[in-house]
C-alpha cells in the first residue's frame, strides 16, 4: 500500500489513547477512500454497517492500517431468537398447569422459574454475543473475517486486498430483498481461498468498495509504490 | 446392609430435585464464567466503541447465576 503517509492512522495503541490530543494522520490512499466513500452508517455499538468507524481497532491491525468498513449481519437476522426468547420468558406463569411442578413447596417452585429464567437469559446471551462477535472488517490492506461460530469455536482469518481474485454479490429470498442484505463471496490466494460476508447490509456498495480497492492496489502496484 | 438401606429410604423426591438443581447451576456457573472470559478475550480481538457494555452484561450475567446458585444451597 501507498507508503507516502499524510499520518499516523487509527492503530490498536494509538486508538486506545483515543480522546487524547494526539493529532491522526493518515495515508493518502485511505484520505482518497475516505472522500471517495464518505461516511456511511452509524457509529454505535450495535451498529451493522459503518464506514470509517472512529473507535473500531483489532489485535491483528498493523500501525497505519485503517478500518475503511466495519460490518455485521444485518439486525434483522436476530429476529428468529428475539422471539423465542420472547415465547420462553411466557412459559414460566404456564408451569402451574403442570402437576409435578405444583407438587413442589413453593420455594422450590420460585426457584425453578428464577433458574429458567437464568437460562432464557443465558441463551439470550449466547445469542446476541454470536451476532455481536461476527463482525467483517475491511481495511485499507485487507480484509478481515472474525467467525464466532459459538461460545468455544471461533475463527479470525485476513486476507491482502491485492490478493482478491474474485467477487460475487448474491441477494436472493424475499426477507434478503426487502431488508436490503445479502452475501459477498470473496475469493482469494490467501491461505483461506475464500472469505463469506454473509448477510451484510448494502452487498452491493460492499462489493463495489472492495473493486474500487482492488484498482488502486493495483495502480499502486504499477506506480511502484507498494511497500 | 442396612445402612445402603437407610440410605435408599433417605432418598426423596425433593432431595433428587433439590441436588439436580444445584448441579445444573453449578454446570450453568461455569458456563456463565467462560462466557465472561470470551467476551473478555473477544473485545481484545476487536475493540468498538462503548464495547463495555457488552462486558458489563457478560459479568451481570454471571453475577446472575452466583446469586442463584446461592441462594438454591441456602434456601432449598
Amino acid at each position: 500500500m501507498a507508503e507516502v503517509y499524510k499520518a499516523n492512522p487509527t492503530s490498536h495503541k494509538a486508538t486506545k489513547g483515543r480522546g487524547k490530543s494526539k493529532k491522526k494522520r493518515e495515508r493518502k490512499s485511505v484520505t482518497h477512500l475516505r472522500k471517495e466513500v464518505g461516511k456511511m452508517g452509524r457509529d454505535s455499538l450495535f451498529t451493522s454497517f459503518s464506514s470509517f468507524p472512529s473507535q473500531v481497532c483489532f489485535e491483528t491491525q498493523e500501525k497505519g492500517e485503517a478500518v475503511v468498513l466495519f460490518m455485521r449481519q444485518h439486525p434483522v437476522v436476530n429476529l428468529p431468537w428475539i422471539i423465542m426468547t420472547v415465547f420462553l420468558l411466557t412459559i414460566p406463569p404456564l408451569f402451574e398447569y403442570f402437576p409435578p411442578y405444583m407438587m413442589l413447596p413453593t420455594n422450590y417452585q420460585w426457584m425453578m422459574s428464577l433458574i429458567f429464567y437464568l437460562f432464557v437469559v443465558g441463551v439470550m446471551l449466547a445469542k446476541s454475543m454470536a451476532w455481536f462477535f461476527n463482525i467483517y472488517i475491511v481495511t485499507d490492506e485487507r480484509v478481515v473475517d472474525v467467525d464466532f461460530v459459538n461460545l468455544f469455536y471461533r475463527v479470525i482469518s485476513t486476507a491482502k486486498i491485492e490478493e482478491i481474485q474474485d467477487l460475487s454479490i448474491i441477494q436472493s429470498g424475499v426477507w434478503e430483498t426487502f431488508f436490503g442484505y445479502g452475501k459477498v463471496e470473496i475469493q482469494t490466494a490467501a491461505e483461506v481461498t475464500q472469505f463469506e460476508f454473509d448477510r451484510v447490509p448494502h452487498p452491493d456498495k460492499v462489493g463495489s468498495l472492495l473493486n474500487q480497492m482492488i484498482d488502486m492496489e493495483e495502480q499502486e502496484k504499477l506506480e511502484g509504490r507498494v511497500k | 446392609m442396612d445402612a445402603l438401606i437407610v440410605f435408599f429410604e433417605s432418598i426423596t423426591l425433593l432431595g433428587i430435585t433439590r441436588w439436580l438443581m444445584t448441579i445444573f447451576l453449578v454446570v450453568y456457573t461455569i458456563f456463565a464464567y467462560l462466557m465472561m472470559r470470551q467476551v473478555k478475550i473477544m473485545i481484545k480481538a476487536v475493540s468498538m466503541k462503548d464495547d463495555y457494555i457488552i462486558k458489563i452484561f457478560s459479568i451481570g450475567h454471571f453475577a446472575f447465576a452466583m446469586i442463584v446458585l446461592i441462594m438454591t444451597i441456602l434456601i432449598l
